[in-house]
């Protein structure tokens, strides 16, 4: 059990770290629902208050609409600044049919949102959190802004100008001009004085004197009909009924796998008339779309499945033995002395060099009156003298002082040793001694 | 099953699907035939169910000594069988070779010979012969599930007979317990208090023993011989609880302790004495009592085999129980156990006055040679050389208190090293039978 807790709780303390940075980060992101998110009513936090404020004051007329039929509805002819907020909530293909010379610009939108509105543009890379960065471009605007705070998501565009190492793109479409931003913080009440942030964001808004603000925070997009959504023509500014309405569930379901069914459906076509004989298993099972595959020499397949066969053959020999190993209970076995061996560590990590030596002496002792035929409390001048030693040199062995470091303690241990050998070993034989 | 030559023969294939310009009917081609051939060679395997198992051999060996058993398998089916076999024994039973090879005709027989060098006495049963019968290409063959080859397998146990370096003094005690018994000349008569015969007076025999009465009857100078007492009666008891599992120098305490009672055993049946057997620790592990003069030797031995250490504390009361029974005659009861102070004060001390009223008794305690070799300093001693010989003066003078009590309570102490141990039990059992104290 403690074993298994010592591999658990690093892992677990692993797992309850990352997910719980998942979590607060998720936490601290705005939320394209909330309704105070880049609203121009209110002037809090993730709100745009601040912005449409500073565009009132450069004499810009801010409209905030509440969906994109009402956006549609009031944009007139005149070219005009369209703010979208939540692109991914509002019906940007519905938006291709601008009049000419507008500026339209969608704060973040994701890549389902870009493949929807059929820009010519797609998400290189995102990032963890926004971070400052230089225009690095010519634009205008950009390079009066300076360094802000728009580089989360980056994007890549077939044609047109990124800056911001492409957190900030413009390209044209169908005689108006997209700009797409990387990150809302530009556009926020919270951060919109940092860095060259409102000079950006005032900048983008302020190419016309009127604003559109679509300030959408539920879903605003029509029933997918895969053909309406790409028909070249969209009938602009006559909205359809559904544009309008609000959430519909039975809506949602097929909304992207139906945008998706198109392009890849020649390539499997393919992949199956390349397949040689006998392998429509292998060749329908999902791989033909790889053109590494599909490239791949008929001979070298077949030897690969053929030398994963082997291999096979021989683990499935290998794997039945000749009869399991037996098992048999072990016979209990208990090492000798640990409690002594114990006792003797005991000793010299509390340094009693008193006590162990103590020990000694009366053992010692207990030899020497034995050897010599003495009553077993004998003093050391008894032993001295039957032992025929001095007096003194006895006394100094058996009746020592403590001893007060190591030296002395091993020192007076081997005197005794000593002492002891000296007066127990018979003497030898005179004739020995010549 | 397959064997390693299905994979050996796939492998046969490997350049025709790299070179023929159709890989794929050639892949197809080549595995085909190849589980073709399989299933041909698995088909044409001899059956598994006509084999027939027996075994014969050795049933006891002493520990160190090597045995043989032998496997005879008959194929009573009717094909040819290419036999794989595999006779598994438990691991200490020390079994070898690991596998054989056979092949057997139809109605043919084939003994196949395991050599077992046992680890560790008691019984070291065989578990399981598994048979596999390969076809005759190798590239399958057949094997049962491990249930039908155990239920196939023919029992067999090898009782391995516990360790008796003691041996080798065996002689020399046989030899002092002649002396004692009077039957080898040495000096004079034999010592002893049973009357044992008269005969014609020599040069050397004690003039005290002439009977002058028997002398005169038959006008010659007769004198009386002695013997020992026999048919007294010797209880090895021997304590297989915690303190027998401690490990000296290799093996445990018990090993030594059933090589002392083994030895004890022999003399005490050539002396003519009665000896009994009970081994004990929470409960009784073995007992062996009555039985023929002939026999009990042999049932010793093997009570003894069979005994293990337990981890358990040993209960001294079910000893009293057996011991002081109101029937029970006077006995030499040697107790074969560890001086540790805390079981020896908790177990045997209380019971100890009552069994010595009773009986003579002899504890035996074989002791660890480490500790008396650790309480001597080495040559060039530190101050971890010097706490440890403390330690162990603690030990040994801790052992010391033990067996003055144990002898102030009336026992006898045998307290020697493993190499000793044998010997000087036997050596008080030898000065007890002389002097008539048994």
């Amino acid at each position: 059990m403690r074993r298994w807790l010592r591999a658990a709780i690093p892992f677990a303390a692993l797992t309850t770290l990352i997910t719980g940075t998942l979590i607060v980060h998720a936490i601290e992101q705005p939320d394209d629902d909330d309704p105070a998110y880049l609203t121009p009513q209110q002037t809090d936090g993730i709100s745009g208050g601040t912005l449409a404020a500073r565009l009132r004051e450069r004499g810009i007329t801010v409209d905030r609409v509440t969906s994109t039929g009402q956006a549609l509805d009031t944009i007139g002819d005149d070219p005009t600044t369209v703010f979208v907020a939540t692109p991914d909530l509002a019906d940007l293909p519905r938006l291709r049919g601008l009049p000419a010379g507008s500026h339209l610009v969608a704060v973040d939108p994701s890549a389902s949102a870009l493949l929807r509105s059929g820009w010519p543009a797609e998400v290189d890379r995102t990032h963890w959190s926004t971070t400052v960065t230089d225009p690095g471009c010519g634009d205008e605007i950009a390079t009066g802004a300076g360094p802000a705070a728009v580089r989360k998501t980056e994007y890549a565009v077939t044609r047109g100008a990124l800056c911001y190492h492409g957190a900030l793109a413009t390209f044209p479409v169908d005689g108006h001009t997209v700009t797409v931003v990387g990150s809302p913080d530009p556009f926020r009440d919270d951060r919109i004085t940092e860095h060259g942030n409102a000079a950006l964001a005032v900048g983008l808004l302020s190419r016309h004197d009127r604003v559109i603000w679509i300030d959408v925070h539920d879903r605003d997009r029509p029933s997918p009909t895969p053909t309406a959504a790409y028909s070249p023509t969209p009938a602009p500014r006559t909205p359809t009924p559904a544009a309008t309405d609000s959430y519909q569930p039975w809506q949602t379901g097929p909304a992207e796998p139906g945008d998706r069914s198109g392009p890849p459906g020649g390539g499997n076509g393919d992949g199956e008339g390349d397949g040689g004989p006998g392998d429509g298993d292998q060749q329908s099972g999902g791989l033909p779309d790889d053109p590494l595959v599909r490239n791949l020499p008929p001979a070298l397949v077949t030897t690969l499945i053929l030398l994963a066969l082997i291999l096979l053959a021989l683990a499935v020999a290998a794997a039945r033995r000749l009869g399991t190993p037996v098992a048999e209970p072990l016979p209990s076995k208990v090492p000798a002395n640990e409690t002594m061996l114990g006792h003797a560590r005991l000793y010299q990590r509390a340094r009693a060099r008193g006590p162990s030596l103590q020990i000694l002496r009366a053992h010692a002792r207990r030899r020497l009156t034995t050897h010599l035929a003495l009553p077993p409390h004998a003093d050391s001048e008894q032993i001295a003298t039957h032992a025929g030693l001095p007096v003194r040199y006895v006394r100094d062995i058996l009746d020592g002082d403590t001893p007060t470091s190591n030296a002395d303690l091993v020192e007076a241990a081997v005197l005794l040793q000593r002492l002891v050998r000296d007066v127990t070993t018979p003497p030898p034989a005179e004739g020995e001694q010549s | 099953m397959i064997t390693h030559r299905f994979a050996v023969l796939l492998a046969l294939g490997l350049p025709f699907t790299a070179l023929t310009p159709q890989p794929w009917y050639a892949l197809a081609v080549i595995v085909a035939a190849a589980v073709l051939l399989a299933l041909l060679d698995a088909g044409l395997a001899g059956p598994l169910t006509g084999l027939r198992l027996r075994r014969d051999g050795d049933r006891t060996v002493w520990l160190g000594a090597t045995a043989q058993v032998r496997l005879t398998v008959a194929n009573t089916g009717p094909r040819t069988v290419r036999l794989h076999l595999r006779d598994s024994w438990v691991p200490s039973a020390g079994a070898g070779p690991l596998s054989h090879t056979a092949v057997l005709s139809e109605g043919g027989e084939h003994t196949l010979t395991t050599t077992l060098t046992p680890t560790r006495h008691g019984d070291r049963p065989a578990v399981r012969v598994t048979l596999r019968s390969a076809g005759p290409l190798g590239l399958a063959y057949r094997q049962r599930r491990r249930t039908w080859n155990e239920r196939h397998t023919p029992a067999w146990t090898l009782r391995v007979l516990p360790r008796f370096p003691s041996r080798r003094v065996l002689p020399e005690k046989l030899a002092r317990l002649r002396v004692v018994d009077g039957s080898v000349v040495t000096r004079g008569r034999g010592h002893g208090t049973e009357f044992d015969a008269l005969r014609e007076y020599v040069i050397g025999d004690d003039v005290r023993s002439i009977d002058w009465r028997a002398s005169a009857r038959a006008h010659d100078v007769v004198v009386r011989t002695w013997r020992p007492e026999r048919d007294r009666r010797v209880v090895c008891v021997l304590d297989t609880g915690r303190t027998s599992a401690v490990l000296i120098g290799d093996a445990p305490r018990l090993d030594a302790s059933i090589d002392a009672a083994l030895l004890l055993s022999v003399l005490a049946t050539r002396a003519d004495d009665r000896v009994d057997l009970l081994a004990l620790d929470a409960t009784v592990r073995t007992r062996i009592e009555g039985g023929g003069h002939r026999t009990r030797l042999p049932r010793l031995i093997d009570g003894m085999a069979s005994l293990h250490p337990q981890l358990a504390e040993t209960d001294f009361t079910v000893l009293g129980q057996e011991m002081l029974r109101r029937d029970r005659k006077r006995a030499l009861l040697v107790i074969f156990t560890a001086l540790d102070t805390a079981p020896m004060i908790a177990g045997l001390l209380p019971l100890l006055p009552r069994l010595t009223a009773r009986h003579k008794v002899i504890v035996a305690a074989v002791r660890d040679p480490l500790v008396s070799r650790l309480a001597e300093l080495p040559a060039n001693a530190g101050p971890a050389d010097v706490h440890r010989a403390a330690a162990a003066q603690r030990v040994l003078a801790e052992r010391d208190r033990v067996r003055d009590v144990l002898a102030h309570s009336g026992a006898t102490v045998v307290d020697a090293d493993a190499d000793t141990f044998a010997g000087r039990v036997a050596d008080v059992y030898l000065l007890l039978k002389a002097s008539g104290r048994l």
